[in-house]
């Protein structure tokens, strides 16, 4: 995980169709020290998966989307063997959004409009876990701003 | 003193001095004197006659006086009548002799007048009071004999005319089970004529499956366990049908107590019954009804309980838009021996060559012979299969009887009999026509409810897109606002270009909710009859380019390439703001199910105004969804994977209806969508709009 001294920022793969929300999230998990990968369905995520070299600490995942919804693509995600541990947030603007995405054993799931401290302290707790050096161990840009 | 109250006196002497002597003595009123020379002539007499009382000489020749008494008085017809014995002055041996012999008193010779008469008048006068105390018993007697034979006439002639009259039917029945005698309400009952009864008994015309029942309570009758045997229970009618009769009956015993026969009083309750049972059946249907809100379901079990209790088939067509025929057809038939199933008998009246074209008409019918006027009811010919058909189901009395809420025919029940003595008379069609109206409800009721579950539905469905789609625009706005005031942001870090980009951001997401609160109220305005054109020259080509220019972003990030035609000026009297929307909806719809791929904008003038064509090479629509789309809240893809509240394109069709013109749709899955808009150069003065109230809209 430690490379030449300094640690690589947790992977972050965001799907999520609407652009708005999806440019919002991005930027302040960017923001917030994280690398975030962004997809538009479930196809587009499925790809990034299979192209990428190191694999997320954790998938944000919105559950309606065109071509391929949220559902559809968890179940693909956990049928494969590398993908199947990485973490799942829904996010989801569905007044029944816990019950729907219950069935997708995520670890969390906020309702859009969603408190972005909520989501980032679960994240964090996810990367820490995962042994990936924390968003604020990398350069603590939080730290800094706070500092500043 | 009438000639019934003339005493006869005997007088019986052998001295003819003596007879006279008497005899003028004893000349009074109401008196008559027979004379006897000797005792054997008076026993002669005697024999012969009644007599007040006897004076008889003591001393006569051949048999004297008191072997004449005793002789008397052994006959018991004359051995009450009172003997006074003529002496001349007895001994007192005599005298006791006299009175054992049966004298009542002595007359001493010779005879003092006034003594004699004083003595026989005392017993005339007994014998007058005797006989008048027998005559008065006798007339009581006769005048009571008289009064019970009267009031025994009386009597019977009472039981012959309640027997004759007596509107129940009356049977004395043997225990040969013979009729012996019937009444005429009897006879009427069961269609016979008396001969015709009296040659039969209860057997002959008990229904076969109430027979052991009827035996089994006359034993018990006889047997004494029962005083009165009572049932409800079916005979066969003369003519073949059946009826139900109320019999009660008891055993007749005669002088001496033993059972004579039975007596059996009937009362026809068919009709009470068939009162009751069609009560039943309408209940029956009732609660049918209610069970279900699946009327194929529920009105094939009407149609069995229908067959069960009232006719021998019947079928109940309702419309159905979804069958091939246009009706859905229930049938039940009540003989499984028919030898054709339910499905195929259907099927069979279905392909008659009427009998759909019959179902949408309104009228009563009521047939005395279905085989025989089918032809002219269905439209069918005379022979062939269709003849066999109706043949082999049956039909002798049949009835037509369509149903219908608020004029608008919803269905027909026709009721068949196929029994030639079951022929159905206006009752039974009260009957039917009730059994239809209560289908009729119950059929619209489960149409309104699944409108009304189908309406609950839509909207709830609506509400949680809505919600959803108002959530989303709320999603980044609020982002973007954490990250501007939130704990671990400090504006002072942010460069002025970085907050003028995230507050451009927040504005977006405004006025995404506003446009997405304006198709909300525009919804209300439509359904309220409120949308109102502000019609001002305007140039479509114009409108097509400037919203096409506000979807640049969008279609870069969709990765649509577009293709705008019409450079030349397109314009017409309209509203430009609502136009705008149309465009908008269109091209938004296009880049949202465009699917990444090129997107044509073409927009011509026509010889009646403007034609605008939005084409994109998308996910298509089905064919079952075309006219869908253009519904409040429908929409042709997934809630899962598409946002949207459904109203784009209802929005877009009203406006053009608005502006009295048209929208079209071609598609086909997978390869895109054409939508066509064709608009009038001018709106006409007043327009409808396809709403609920229908209500004017003033351009």
């Amino acid at each position: 995980m430690v490379e030449a001294g300094r640690p690589r920022p947790a992977g972050i793969l965001l799907v999520e169709d609407d652009r708005d929300v999806r440019e919002a999230l991005a930027e302040v998990l960017e923001e917030e020290g994280f690398q975030v990968s962004r997809a538009r369905t479930g196809v587009d995520a499925l790809e990034q998966l299979g192209k990428s070299h190191r694999l997320p600490a954790a998938i944000v995942l919105d559950l309606m989307m065109p071509v391929m919804d949220g559902w559809e693509f968890r179940s693909l995600q956990e049928s494969h063997y590398e993908w199947a541990s990485i973490p799942v947030v829904v996010i989801s603007a569905d007044t029944d959004a816990k019950d729907k995405s219950s069935a997708l054993r995520p670890i969390a799931c906020l309702r859009k409009p969603l408190d972005i401290d909520e989501l980032l302290a679960i994240l964090t707790g996810v990367t820490r876990a995962a042994g990936d050096p924390t968003p604020k161990s990398v350069d603590g840009p939080g730290q800094k701003n706070k500092g500043a | 003193m009438t000639g019934d109250d003339t005493a006869t006196i005997l007088i019986v002497d052998d001295r003819d001095e003596n007879v006279l002597a008497l005899e003028v003595m004893l000349s009074l009123p109401g008196v008559e004197i027979v004379k006897a020379r000797s005792g054997p002539e008076a026993l002669r007499l005697v024999l012969r006659q009644e007599f007040a009382v006897i004076l008889l000489d003591v001393i006569m020749p051949t048999m004297d006086g008191f072997e004449t008494a005793r002789l008397i008085r052994m006959r018991e017809a004359s051995r009450r009548i009172p003997i006074i014995f003529l002496t001349a002055g007895p001994e007192l041996d005599m005298v006791g002799e006299g009175y054992a012999a049966g004298a009542v008193d002595f007359l001493i010779k010779p005879l003092n007048p006034d003594i004699v008469k004083a003595k026989v008048s005392v017993f005339v006068e007994l014998y007058r009071m005797t006989r008048q105390i027998r005559r008065q018993e006798e007339a009581l007697r006769l005048a009571e004999r008289q009064r019970g034979e009267v009031a025994l006439k009386e009597s019977d002639a009472l039981y012959e005319a309640s027997f004759h009259a007596a509107p129940v039917g009356i049977a004395h029945t043997s225990f040969e089970d013979r009729w012996l005698r019937v009444n005429p309400r009897f006879c009427q009952i069961l269609g016979y004529s008396q001969e015709e009864c009296l040659e039969r008994g209860f057997r002959d015309v008990t229904h076969p499956e109430d027979l052991a029942d009827e035996m089994a309570g006359l034993h018990e009758l006889i047997a004494g366990k029962i005083g009165t045997y009572h049932r409800e229970k079916r005979y066969q009618h003369k003519l073949g049908h059946t009826i139900w009769l109320d019999v009660t009956g008891s055993l007749v015993y005669d002088h001496a107590g033993k059972a004579k026969h039975f007596i059996a009083v009937i009362e026809d309750v068919t009709e009470r019954r068939r009162t009751d049972e069609r009560q039943r059946l309408l209940a029956g249907t009732g609660q049918i009804l209610l069970r279900s809100l699946d009327h194929r379901t529920t009105i094939g079990d009407v149609a069995r309980l229908v067959t069960a209790s009232f006719c021998d088939w019947c079928a109940i067509a309702t419309v159905d838009r979804t069958a091939e025929s246009g009706y859905h057809l229930a049938i039940a038939h009540g003989d499984p021996q028919m030898g054709l199933s339910i499905t195929e008998l259907g099927r069979r009246l279905l392909e008659l060559p009427g009998f759909c074209r019959s179902l949408g008409g309104g009228c009563v019918e009521m047939l005395t012979d279905l085989c025989a006027r089918a032809g002219e009811v269905w439209k069918v010919d005379g022979g062939g299969s269709t003849s066999a058909l109706l043949h082999r189901i049956g039909g002798s009395s049949a009835m037509i009887v369509p149903f219908a809420i608020r004029d608008q025919v919803l269905g027909q029940f026709i009721l068949v009999s196929s029994q030639p003595t079951r022929r159905f008379g206006a009752s039974d069609l009260a009957t039917a026509q009730e059994l239809a109206q209560r289908i009729a409800m119950g059929v619209e009721h489960a149409r309104l409810y699944r409108e009304a579950q189908e309406a609950v539905r839509v909207r709830d469905e609506f509400l949680s897109i809505a919600s959803h789609e108002l959530r989303t625009p709320l999603t980044p706005l609020q982002i973007h606002f954490q990250r501007l005031l939130g704990p671990r942001r400090n504006e002072a870090s942010l460069a002025p270009e970085q907050l003028q980009r995230i507050l451009g951001r927040c504005e977006r997401q405004v006025h995404r909710l506003q446009a997405l609160i304006d198709n909300l109220l525009d919804v209300s305005r439509i359904s309220s009859g409120r949308l109102r054109l502000q019609i001002e020259s305007v140039d479509l080509a114009d409108i097509v380019r400037e919203v096409s220019g506000r979807f640049a972003e969008e279609l870069a990030a969709a990765e649509c390439p577009l293709l705008v035609e019409g450079a030349t000026p397109v314009t017409g009297q309209w509203d430009r703001l609502r136009l705008e929307q149309v465009v908008t909806n269109l091209l938004g719809n296009a880049i949202k199910y465009g699917g990444g791929k090129p997107i044509e904008i073409k927009v011509e003038a026509t010889p009646e105004g403007a034609r605008l064509h939005i084409a994109d090479r998308g996910i298509g629509i089905a064919d079952g969804d075309l006219t869908r789309i253009f519904q409040r809240f429908q929409r042709a893809v997934s809630a899962r994977s598409y946002g949207g509240m459904g109203l784009g394109l209802y929005i877009t069709r009203q406006i053009v209806d608005a502006h009295c013109g048209s929208i079209q749709v071609e598609s086909r899955p997978g390869e895109g969508s054409v939508f066509v808009v064709e608009l009038p150069r001018r709106v006409a003065a007043t327009a409808h709009l396809e709403t609920g109230n229908h209500r004017a809209v003033s351009v």
